[in-house]
């Protein structure tokens, strides 16, 4: 059996783990490192629910071989808050009941941090647009868009 | 007017909850990626399964290398779930009681387990079944039932 040997950096943070060559990212956060923020929703990168960030860039992990993250930088729903405060997509989230059963919702935020990171004022068609790789069967899309707009509102706020 | 059916002289408008947006209880939670959902619990001899579906309407099972899918695990795990739903005499249906049905209609379900196994595992055991196309039972066109021929998968 030889399974390859990665360290990574997950949320700031060293990690490693040993893994099948042919083994996903997504399989590596949830089972190896025990990170099961990140959902499974369709496993063929359609739907959203695995997105995290390798060196700041969206990708869907389901899509992503373990081996990949070597010497990267992964960021997941676990490394959002920070000191036991929520990011503010995460308060808006909640503010705007943007969630209901919440497969999907550790995706949709990564992938919205994703967009605020490059685009801090986006529009509602921007903002549809880019979260058009994530789906959600409960609550609806309209107040997902909304929780994101005001996020992005409230972060130019703190900026200023 | 009966007492019950009456109007109060002054409605009650001081609810805590009724015409309130209250976060929801499990909202933190859940944004924070740290609700376990069925999927994210981790337990000891904790066994996996998937269910293949019959990608045909009508088929017989011609073989199932149970090298990677152990029927006995499940036939095991299958009692057990039984046990603890207080109907330990209820049948179990094995894969090998399956290799017999000669009726599988489309997304019939046929259960594969392995303990100790990663997902990817189970998904090459869930590959290992064969099976045998056979003709449909209706047709569109009724006069060829029975004519159909079987296609070797």
């Amino acid at each position: 059996v030889s399974r390859l040997h990665v360290e990574t950096t997950v949320n700031g943070e060293a990690a490693e783990f040993l893994c099948e060559a042919q083994e996903n990212l997504l399989t590596a956060l949830r089972d190896r490192l025990g990170l099961t923020g990140s959902k499974e929703g369709c496993g063929t990168g359609d739907c959203g629910a695995c997105s995290v960030l390798l060196d700041g860039r969206l990708v869907p992990s389901c899509l992503v071989l373990a081996a990949e993250a070597r010497d990267r930088q992964v960021t997941t729903i676990e490394g959002m808050a920070q000191g036991g405060k929520l990011h503010v997509l995460q308060q808006k989230f909640l503010e705007h009941a943007a969630l209901q059963c919440g497969i999907c919702t550790p995706g949709f935020i990564v992938a919205a941090k994703a967009l605020l990171d490059r685009n801090p004022d986006p529009s509602e068609e921007e903002v549809r647009y880019w979260l058009a790789g994530n789906l959600c069967r409960c609550t609806g899309y309209d107040k997902i868009i909304r929780a994101v707009l005001d996020s992005a509102a409230e972060l130019r706020k703190e900026i200023a | 007017m009966s007492a019950l059916l009456k109007p109060r002289a002054e409605p009650r408008r001081d609810f805590k909850y009724v015409g309130k947006r209250p976060v929801r209880h499990d909202g933190p939670d859940k944004v924070t990626g740290r609700a376990n959902y069925g999927a994210d619990f981790t337990l000891p001899g904790m066994i996996h399964g998937v269910v293949v579906r019959s990608p045909f309407a009508h088929a017989r099972i011609l073989s199932i290398d149970t090298r990677e899918a152990e029927g006995a695990t499940l036939h095991s795990a299958a009692q057990q779930v039984l046990a603890n739903l207080g109907r330990p005499n209820d049948p179990v249906i094995t894969v090998e009681d399956l290799a017999d049905t000669t009726k599988l209609f489309a997304n019939t379900a046929i259960p594969a387990v392995r303990t100790e196994a990663g997902r990817d595992e189970i998904a090459r055991a869930a590959q290992a079944i064969e099976g045998r196309r056979l003709p449909s039972h209706c047709s569109a066109k009724p006069k060829q039932l029975g004519k159909g021929t079987s296609d070797q998968r």
